[in-house]
C-alpha cells in the first residue's frame, strides 16, 4: 500500500477482496473533523474512516449518544455527516472525493467530547413526548426555551452563501420502470427489454447488484452475468445512485436521478406504463439494551464492510444469527481475521440480554447467562419488506406469522413485484420469477400503449409501442420460507435510532393510552426520521403488540407515503422560472429605467421615477401608458349581442357600429366578476376587453357559456390579448398629439365623440383601432396596434409629442388618476362577496332584461339595503394617507375598510375609496379609520366616488 | 398527477385542464320560478358521492373544449368521457 | 408623412443569444409568419371552398396538420384551425378565407402578432423539450403530421414537428410569453451547448 502522509493509516484495511469496489490504484485524501484521512476511490466516507479505526461517527438526536456503523448502507442512522456546506449527508453511502471536508453534525465542542451528551443524564425527563408536558409555563420564557432547545436539537448547517447547484427536471415515458437493481430487478429489466419494452432501471447504490455484491464466488459470478446482460440489452436505461421516490395516480413516478455529470440532481417525472417493484429486503435491527452502542452491527453491514470495502469490522465478535445470511457473515468474519468468540443461534430460542460498554461494545450478556468480552456484536434476526411504493399504489401489505414479515397483497394492474419482497427461494428461482415478471410487465405495457394510440386516428395504423411480446405466461408462485419472529429482548433498547425512541418509550405511550400504532407513531415520533420506518416500523409494531396483548397482524402498520428517501429542496424546485409576460414596449421601459412591477404575471412599469409628476403631466398636457396586458377578445357571429346581454348586467341588444360601451360582468351569485369595455368595430366584429388579471377567468367563463349552456348560439371568440399592443394616450392635449400620427380618422369631437371606436392607420401602421374611454378621467384615446408595431407607435408618440410635453406614465400614476376619478378596480375595490349594488353599480344593472348571469341575486339585492357600500372618502387631515385595508371602526365593531388610498397631486390631499356599513353612507358622515399602528383618523364620506371632476366634463371634450 | 382523457386530444396530464365541478347542473331555464331554497341549491349545493361521479373538465391548455366525464372519486380512475349535451353513459 | 412600418419581433432582442447557444441543439425565432385563426364547421357547406382556398382539406383528426406548399393548417379544436403561411401572406389568406366562408357563420381573425415561433432543432431537440413538456415526443408517437397544444415549462404552446430527418420542432408561443420561454430554452439547452462537457 502506498504511503500516505496522513495522521492515521488504514490499520483495518484487509487484503483485496474478490468483490471489492475500492480502487487501490486511486488513493486520495479527505478531512474528517479537521484531520486528514486516507481513502481509496470507491470508499464511502464511513468505510474509509472505519478502515483507519474510527468507530464513532455521530451523536444521536436527543440523547447525544455516540453512534457508529449499523448497516453500512444508505439507511445507516448513525452515519449522517456534514460535507462542506451540504448537511445531512448519508456517510455510509456517499463516496469520498479528493479534498472532501467532512465534519460531525450537532456536536459541541467535538464528536469525542460532546457536552450536549448531558442530555443522557437528564434522559429520564426527555422521554418521548416530553415537549408536550414540559417547557409550558411560564409562557413568557418560551423564546428562551426555544433558543436553548434549538442548540440541542439535531441537524447540519446550511450556509447562507452556498453556491446554487444546477438542479433540473425532465419528463419521461418509459414502458417499464424497474425500481431496484438487485438480481431480480436486473433480470426483470432484461426480460422486459427483450420483450420489446423501453425500460428504466433505477438503483439506489452506485452500481447494480444488490446483495450479490457482497456474496460468495457463485453469487459474484451470477452478478457478472446479470450485469453483462443488462449492458447488452437494447432499451434499458440504467440510473444508479438514483431512487424512485414516489408513485402517484396512473403510475406517475418521481425519480431522483443523481448519476449525471452536469446536474446535481434531476427529478425525472415518469409516466410508466408498468412498474416493477424489486427493492429486495432490508435487514431488521434487534431491540435490546445497549443495541445502539458502536460495534453493534447488522450482518449485512458487516458483509458490506468486509466484501465491498475490505475493512475489518472488529477484533473479537459475538454473532446472533437466525438465518442463512447471518451464518454466511460468520464465514466472512473468519476470512477477515475476526475472532468469532461465540455464536448464538436465534433459531434455537434464548438469544441475548444486553450489550455493555462505554463508547462502544465491550461485552455481551447472553440469555443463557454467559458474558462474552468482544468489540463487535453482529445480529441477523430477520428482514423487513420495503413496501412503501406498494403502499403508495394502494396496497395494504399483510403480515405473515410464518415468515415474520409483511408481504404484498393487492396490487393494481400496472404494478408488479419481483425478488425478496415477493417471496423466497434460491437465486435461480428468484431470477426465473423475475424474468417472468419482466415479460409480463412488458406485455401489459404494450397493451396500455395500444389502447392509448387507438383513439388517435392518424397513427392507429402505425406500429406505435413495443412489438408483440411472447404470449403472457401465468406468473410462477414464489415460496415463502419460515423465519423465527425475533424483534426484541426485554423492554429496553432503541427502536428508532434516528429519533432516539426506545422500547420503554413505546410501552409508556401504550400505558398512557396511545394504543393505536398511528397514535404511537405521532406521539413518540417513532419511524418519523430519515429512514421513515424502513428500520423501525416492524419492531415498533412488535413492541406495541406485546405491550397491548395483540398480535402484529392485529396491530397493523402505519402508511408509507412519498418521499421514499429524503429529497432535497433543489430536486423539488428544479430551475426556477416564474412566467413573466412582456409587452412589446418592455425593452423601452427597461431602458428608460422604469421601476418594475409584476402584476398578474405581467411585468409593467410602476413608474418612471416620479408618479406625482406623471399624474400632473396627464392632467395638464398629455401622457401615454402601456396597457397591453388588457385582456382582449375578438367576437364574431350574429349572436354576439345575445352573449353580451347574457354576461353583462347592462343592455347590449343595440350597439351601433363604431360605438363602445362599458360593461360589468357578475357571476351567478351576483358578485362582480370583471369589467371592461366592448366595442363594435364593424357589422360583424366586436372587441371585448377584460381586466388583465381577469382575462383568463373571463375567457373560461365565456367558453363555458358558449360550449355548455348555449351551444346553439353562432358566435366565435378568439383571444387576441397579445396580438395587440395597447397604449392609452390621456390628457387635454391627447387629441392634438394623436392628430400628428393618425392619418385617416377625423378626431374632432363631433366626428369622434366619447365612447366611440374607429379603425385606422397610426404612424404608418395599418389594422389599428382606437376608442375614446375615460379610466383616467381625461380626454383619452386607447390605441390598439398590431403587436409587432407597438414599439414603433410608442416611440413615435413620444417623439412627435415632445413639444407638447408628452410623458410616459406608469401603473402607479394610473392608479392615482383613476382614484381621483373614483373609478373602481375589480378585486381591489371589490372582493369575493361584493355584489353589483354594493360597488355602486346600480346604474348599470338592468333588471328588466329577461335573464343574465347574476340577475336573480341582484333582484334580491336591489330590494335590500343592508349591504356595505363603496363610497369615496377623504381623511379630514389631507396629509394622512391611510394604508389600504385599514379598518373603519364604529364603537367596538368593524364597519368597513379602506380599499384604495393615495395622495392626490391634483387636489393636494389624500383621497380614498372604501366600504362602509349602510348606516354610514350618508354624504358628510364622519367615520373613524383605524391605522395599523393602532392610531385613528377621521374621514368624511363624499357624495360620489369621484374626487375630481365629478361631472366628467374633461373626458367628453 | 391524474391522466385525464380528453375526448379529442387523448390522455393528458391534469395540469393541462381546469375542473368544472358537477356535470348536468344547467343554468335554470326560469330562474325567477325557483324558490329561494331551490335557487340556493343551484348556487351552492353539489353532490359528493363516494364512487362514480359525473363532472365537467375543460382542456384549457389544449383544445379548450369542455367535456363531461365519469370519474370514481375513490380510485380516481376515469370510467367514461362524453360530450357536453350527451346523457351520462351506462357504467357497467 | 409615414414611412413603411418595420415590424419588430418579440425575440428580436434575444436573437444573438439564441444563435450562440447552438450546439447539439439550435434555437432561432421564425419571425412574422402569417397566422390566421379560422373557426368554421368542417362539415358545413363552406368546406369545399376552404379546401380550394387553402389547397388542402381542413384536417379533422384532432391534433393533425395539413400542408400544402408553404402553408400549414393546424388543428386546434373541433371547429378551430390555425392557418400558417409565409410572412406577408396574412392579408391574402384572410381575404380568401373570408370569401370562402360566405355565407356560413364562422370567423377569420388575423392573429399573426399574437404568437411568435421558436424553432428548436438538432439531435438534442427532443431532450431539451422533454425537460418541460409532458407529452411523449418519441418520433413514432409524435411524428411529422401531428401537432399539439400543451405546456412547455409554464407557457402554453402549440408544438409542431417539422422534419423527419432530424428532430426539429416549431414552438408557437404567445408573444407575451416569448421572453420567458426563450430564457427557459436557453437554460435547458446549456448541457447541449457548444461549451458543454461532452
Amino acid at each position: 500500500m502506498t504511503a500516505v502522509s496522513a495522521r492515521t493509516g488504514m490499520t483495518l484495511r484487509l487484503e483485496p477482496q474478490p468483490g471489492e469496489v475500492i480502487d487501490r490504484n486511486r488513493p486520495l485524501e479527505f478531512t474528517w473533523n479537521g484531520q486528514r484521512f486516507p481513502a481509496y476511490h470507491g470508499d464511502t466516507i464511513v468505510s474509509a474512516l472505519a478502515a483507519c479505526g474510527e468507530r464513532i461517527f455521530s451523536r444521536s438526536f436527543k440523547y447525544h449518544r455516540p453512534r457508529g456503523l449499523l448497516s453500512a448502507s444508505f439507511l445507516d442512522p448513525g452515519c449522517t455527516v456534514q460535507v462542506g456546506d451540504e448537511p445531512n449527508v448519508r456517510g455510509a453511502h456517499r463516496r469520498v472525493e479528493p479534498g472532501m471536508v467532512v465534519s460531525a453534525q450537532n456536536v459541541w465542542p467535538s464528536l469525542r467530547y460532546d457536552v450536549k451528551s448531558v442530555n443522557q443524564v437528564v434522559g429520564r425527563f426527555l422521554t418521548a413526548g416530553f415537549y408536550y408536558k414540559t417547557f409550558i409555563k411560564p409562557q413568557r420564557l418560551w423564546p428562551a426555551y426555544e433558543r436553548v432547545l434549538r442548540r440541542f436539537s439535531s441537524g447540519g448547517v446550511v450556509a447562507k452563501d452556498s453556491a446554487h447547484g444546477y438542479y433540473d427536471k425532465r419528463y419521461a415515458h418509459p414502458d417499464v420502470v424497474v425500481a431496484g437493481g438487485g438480481p431480480a430487478g436486473m433480470a426483470a429489466a432484461v426480460a422486459a427489454a427483450e420483450a420489446g419494452a423501453a425500460v428504466l432501471l433505477v438503483e439506489e447504490e452506485y452500481e447494480l447488484g444488490g446483495h450479490l455484491r457482497w456474496g460468495d464466488a457463485g453469487q459474484l459470478e451470477a452478478l457478472r452475468e446479470l450485469r453483462a446482460a443488462v449492458a447488452a440489452a437494447p432499451g434499458v436505461e440504467v440510473m444508479t445512485n438514483s431512487v424512485v421516490n414516489g408513485r402517484y395516480d396512473g403510475n406517475w413516478l418521481g425519480i431522483v436521478q443523481r448519476n449525471l455529470p452536469h446536474v446535481v440532481e434531476r427529478l425525472v417525472k415518469a409516466r410508466a406504463k408498468t412498474l416493477v417493484v424489486a427493492p429486495g429486503l432490508i435487514e431488521r435491527p434487534y431491540v435490546f439494551e445497549g443495541n445502539d452502542l458502536p460495534g453493534v452491527m447488522l450482518s449485512t453491514g458487516v458483509r458490506r464492510l468486509v466484501n465491498l470495502h475490505a475493512v475489518k469490522p472488529g477484533q473479537r465478535a459475538v454473532v446472533l444469527s437466525a438465518n442463512p445470511e447471518g451464518d454466511a457473515a460468520i464465514d466472512d468474519l473468519a476470512r477477515a481475521g475476526v475472532e468469532v468468540a461465540k455464536v448464538v443461534d436465534g433459531r434455537r430460542g434464548p438469544t441475548i440480554q444486553r450489550a455493555t460498554g462505554s463508547r462502544g461494545v465491550q461485552a455481551v450478556e447472553c440469555a443463557d447467562g454467559t458474558v462474552v468480552d468482544c468489540d463487535l456484536l453482529v445480529t441477523a434476526v430477520g428482514w423487513t419488506a420495503p413496501t412503501a411504493l406498494l403502499n403508495m399504489a394502494g396496497d395494504r401489505p399483510v403480515y405473515s406469522e410464518r415468515a415474520a414479515r409483511f408481504l404484498p397483497s393487492l396490487l393494481p394492474d400496472d404494478v408488479l413485484v419481483a425478488g425478496g419482497i415477493a417471496g423466497d427461494g434460491p437465486l435461480e428461482q428468484l431470477t426465473e420469477h423475475a424474468r417472468a415478471v419482466g415479460r409480463e410487465a412488458a406485455g401489459r405495457a404494450a397493451e396500455t400503449a395500444r389502447s392509448l394510440c387507438a383513439g388517435i386516428p392518424q397513427i392507429a395504423e402505425r406500429r406505435a409501442g413495443p412489438p408483440d411480446p411472447e404470449p403472457a405466461v401465468a406468473l410462477p408462485e414464489l415460496p415463502v420460507e419460515d423465519h423465527p419472529a425475533l424483534f426484541f429482548s426485554g423492554t429496553r433498547g432503541f427502536v428508532d435510532f434516528s429519533e432516539d425512541v426506545t422500547a420503554k418509550d413505546l410501552i409508556a405511550a401504550a400505558e398512557e393510552g396511545y394504543d393505536s400504532i398511528e397514535l404511537v407513531k405521532r406521539y413518540t415520533t417513532v419511524t418519523m426520521g430519515p429512514s421513515q420506518g424502513k428500520l423501525e416500523t416492524v419492531n415498533a409494531v412488535a413492541v406495541l403488540a406485546a405491550a397491548t396483548g395483540r398480535t402484529i397482524a392485529e396491530t397493523g402498520t402505519t402508511v408509507w407515503r412519498p418521499p421514499y428517501a429524503p429529497i432535497t429542496l433543489g430536486a423539488l424546485a428544479g430551475r426556477i422560472f416564474e412566467p413573466v409576460r412582456h409587452s412589446p414596449m418592455q425593452p423601452w421601459h427597461e431602458a428608460a429605467g422604469a421601476t418594475p412591477l409584476v402584476a398578474g404575471a405581467w411585468i409593467r412599469p410602476d413608474s418612471y421615477g416620479d408618479p406625482a409628476g406623471e399624474v400632473r403631466a396627464v392632467r395638464s398636457g398629455v401622457g401615454i401608458i402601456d396597457v397591453t396586458p388588457l385582456g382582449k377578445f375578438d367576437l364574431r357571429g350574429p349572436d354576439v349581442p345575445e352573449l353580451l346581454n347574457q354576461l353583462y348586467v347592462n343592455k347590449w341588444s343595440r350597439l351601433d357600429v363604431g360605438s363602445v360601451r362599458y360593461g360589468v360582468m357578475c357571476a351567478e351569485d351576483g358578485v362582480v366578476l370583471d369589467d371592461g369595455v366592448t366595442g363594435r368595430l364593424a357589422e360583424d366584429r366586436y372587441i371585448l376587453t377584460a381586466t388583465s388579471s381577469g382575462a383568463a377567468t373571463v375567457q373560461e367563463w365565456i367558453e363555458s357559456w358558449l360550449q355548455t349552456e348555449r351551444p346553439d348560439w353562432r358566435i366565435h371568440v378568439t383571444p387576441v390579448t397579445t396580438a395587440y399592443a395597447s397604449i392609452n394616450v390621456a390628457g387635454p392635449r391627447s387629441r392634438e398629439l394623436l392628430g400628428r400620427l393618425v392619418e385617416d380618422v377625423d378626431l374632432a369631437n363631433e366626428a369622434f365623440p366619447y365612447m366611440r371606436v374607429r379603425v385606422g392607420r397610426i404612424a404608418g401602421v395599418d389594422g389599428c383601432f382606437m376608442w375614446r374611454i375615460g379610466f383616467t378621467g381625461e380626454l383619452s384615446y386607447e390605441l390598439h396596434v398590431p403587436a409587432s408595431h407597438g414599439l414603433r407607435v410608442w416611440e413615435a408618440l413620444l417623439e412627435r409629442g415632445a413639444d407638447l410635453g408628452v410623458r410616459p406614465f406608469g401603473v402607479e400614476a394610473q392608479r392615482i388618476l383613476r382614484l381621483e376619478k373614483g373609478h373602481f378596480i375589480v378585486g381591489q375595490d371589490t372582493d369575493g362577496l361584493t355584489q353589483a349594488y354594493g360597488a355602486g353599480l346600480g346604474w348599470a344593472v338592468k333588471l328588466d332584461k329577461p335573464d343574465f348571469a347574476g340577475r336573480t341575486e341582484l333582484v334580491w339585492q336591489s330590494r335590500r339595503d343592508d349591504y356595505f357600500r363603496l363610497v369615496g372618502l377623504q381623511p379630514v387631515d389631507g396629509s394622512v394617507v391611510p394604508p389600504e385595508a385599514s379598518q373603519i371602526v364604529l364603537g367596538r365593531g368593524i364597519a368597513g375598510r379602506i380599499t384604495s388610498s393615495r395622495m392626490s397631486p391634483t387636489l393636494g390631499r389624500s383621497i380614498c375609496l372604501g366600504f362602509v356599513a349602510p348606516s354610514l353612507t350618508g354624504p358628510g358622515t364622519q367615520v373613524t379609520v383605524r391605522l395599523p399602528d393602532g392610531g385613528e383618523v377621521a374621514a368624511t364620506v363624499m357624495p360620489q366616488h369621484a374626487h375630481f371632476d365629478p361631472e366628467g366634463t374633461r373626458q367628453r371634450g | 398527477m391524474l391522466s385525464v382523457p380528453c375526448p379529442w386530444c387523448g390522455p393528458r396530464d391534469e395540469t393541462e385542464f381546469s375542473y368544472g365541478g358537477q356535470a348536468h347542473v344547467a343554468h335554470p331555464a326560469e330562474p325567477d320560478a325557483l324558490s329561494d331554497h331551490e335557487w340556493s341549491d343551484y348556487l351552492f349545493v353539489r353532490d359528493n358521492p363516494r364512487g362514480p361521479f359525473a363532472e365537467r373538465w375543460c382542456h384549457s391548455a389544449g383544445c379548450r373544449r369542455w367535456f363531461n366525464a365519469v370519474r370514481d372519486t375513490v380510485t380516481h380512475s376515469f370510467l367514461a368521457v362524453y360530450r357536453i349535451g350527451d346523457p351520462v353513459p351506462e357504467i357497467s | 408623412m409615414a414611412e413603411a412600418a418595420t415590424p419588430v419581433s418579440p425575440l428580436a432582442h434575444l436573437a444573438r443569444r439564441l444563435a450562440t447557444a447552438a450546439g447539439a441543439v439550435r434555437l432561432r425565432e421564425v419571425t412574422f409568419l402569417a397566422q390566421v385563426n379560422l373557426r368554421v364547421d368542417a362539415d358545413g357547406p363552406a368546406a369545399p371552398n376552404i379546401t380550394r382556398a387553402l389547397g388542402a382539406a381542413l384536417p379533422v383528426a384532432p391534433n393533425t396538420v395539413a400542408r400544402h406548399r408553404d402553408t400549414s393548417v393546424l388543428w386546434l379544436g373541433p371547429d378551430e384551425w390555425l392557418v400558417v403561411g409565409p410572412p406577408g401572406s396574412q392579408g391574402r389568406l384572410s381575404g380568401e378565407l373570408r370569401v370562402a366562408l360566405v355565407p356560413e357563420a364562422g370567423s377569420v381573425v388575423d392573429v399573426s402578432a399574437h404568437r411568435t415561433v421558436v424553432e428548436i432543432a438538432g439531435p438534442a431537440a427532443r431532450a431539451v423539450l422533454a425537460k418541460g413538456c409532458p407529452l411523449d415526443l418519441h418520433q413514432q408517437r409524435f411524428p411529422v403530421g401531428r401537432c399539439a397544444q400543451t405546456m412547455l415549462a409554464r407557457a402554453q404552446v402549440v408544438l409542431v414537428p417539422r422534419t423527419a430527418e432530424e428532430p426539429a420542432y416549431w414552438v408557437f408561443v404567445r408573444a407575451s410569453f416569448a421572453d420567458y420561454l426563450a430564457e427557459w430554452l436557453l437554460d435547458a439547452a446549456i448541457e447541449y451547448g457548444p461549451g458543454a462537457a461532452r
